[in-house]
């Protein structure tokens, strides 16, 4: 909310607002941190509500990381297109597509994340694991920062930096979970 | 409109977590169930390490017509492994049922649920089976796979902190068989 009521002050043309900056990465850092403290915390309850249809809880999560990783890839080449670095002009629809396909790739991740902090929280008895956890908690403080400054005048870095930060944590979130998944118990759904 | 647009991504994106954590606590059986059950049970009878006896004795007030000795142990965990290490066994019991996994990676792999009644579990699935006697500390028995017969051992795992370690041993099987045993209720 404070992000949006922050205005340039008049007279500055392309004037960055540095305070919507700093209030993004400060709610960002704050999600994080938070999920990783609920993480350690909360007492495992080893028990969560299974997504119908699946064989098993973590076939669900497998397969529903999978989808929002495919959307991720939607999203790499959507910003892509958006920025020319793909020559071509971005075509009209590029913009809803890039906005929808995100929105429904962070909504897939949300039972996937509810299900690890709540049934596991954060662990470190893995290699692995550990370096899940931290991502998980990474992921969710990159989207919040990044929908933070989509709409405030930060410095034209950000919203790149910020994008492919949150890819970059899905894409290894994916790695270190489903596929994992897929090449440990196969491709079962 | 669209400049709170983002702002309503954020706000469902929290609104979906935070509904999804309370239908998980509402319907979360674990924390309840065997706190209620210790409870009825110091009423009805003596020490809990009498158990088996005393139900022999005399169920409580308000357990149901017993078939036999009412469950050594009324919630536990248990992992480990059979005598060749060729294969995981996890083993959950609640309320006097029980579930099992029995696991190598590859090509053993078996669901197996059934029943605790006092020291003994009986459980049984698609493509195997398993005996075992059970006390609060350990579980041994047969594990029967397609047909194969191992003997197995598996240690208690105690909560909380024994889900750690059991976890750190079997990982997700364990967590698996903690899901399947309070999906089964």
């Amino acid at each position: 909310m404070r992000a949006q009521q922050v205005r340039a002050p008049h007279g500055y043309a392309r004037a960055t607002d540095t305070r919507a900056l700093v209030v993004a990465f400060a709610v960002g850092s704050l999600v994080s941190v938070g999920l990783g403290v609920y993480g350690s915390l909360h007492r495992p309850a080893f028990f969560a509500l299974n997504v119908a249809g699946f064989s098993s809880g973590l076939a669900a999560k497998a397969w529903l990381t999978t989808a929002a990783f495919v959307l991720a890839l939607v999203q790499l080449l959507s910003a892509l297109v958006m920025y020319g670095r793909l020559g071509a002009r971005a075509p009209w629809w590029i913009g809803g597509l890039h906005r929808w396909s995100g929105r429904v790739a962070v909504l897939l991740t949300v039972p996937v994340a509810v299900h690890c902090l709540y049934a596991l929280g954060l662990r470190a008895d893995e290699p692995r694991v550990l370096v899940h956890s931290l991502l998980g908690c990474f992921f969710y403080g990159a989207f919040a920062a990044k929908m933070l400054v989509l709409r405030a005048r930060t410095p034209d870095w950000t919203l790149p930096v910020l994008g492919g930060a949150v890819f970059t944590g899905l894409t290894a979130l994916w790695l270190t979970a489903s596929v994992w998944f897929f090449t440990t118990s196969g491709l079962t759904f | 409109m669209r400049k709170y647009a983002p702002l309503l991504t954020l706000v469902s994106v929290v609104l979906l977590g935070v509904g999804l954590v309370v239908a998980n606590m509402i319907s979360t059986p674990t924390r309840t169930a065997p706190a209620a059950a210790p409870a009825a049970r110091a009423a009805a009878a003596p020490p809990a390490a009498a158990a088996p006896s005393a139900a022999a004795a005399g169920p409580g007030p308000a357990s149901a017509p017993a078939p036999a000795a009412a469950p050594a142990v009324t919630q536990k965990a248990y992992t480990g492994r059979t005598a060749g290490n060729e294969a995981t066994v996890a083993v959950a019991v609640n309320d006097g049922k029980a579930t099992a996994y029995v696991c190598d990676g590859k090509n053993i792999e078996a669901w197996l649920s059934g029943s605790l009644d006092g020291d003994r579990l009986s459980l049984a699935g698609r493509t195997g089976s398993l005996t075992a006697t059970l006390t609060d500390r350990a579980t041994l028995g047969t594990v029967v796979v397609d047909g194969v017969a191992w003997p197995f051992s598996a240690a208690g795992v105690a909560q909380p902190s024994g889900v750690t370690t059991g976890r750190a041993s079997l990982s997700e099987v364990a967590a698996r068989v903690g899901w399947t045993v309070e999906g089964t209720r």
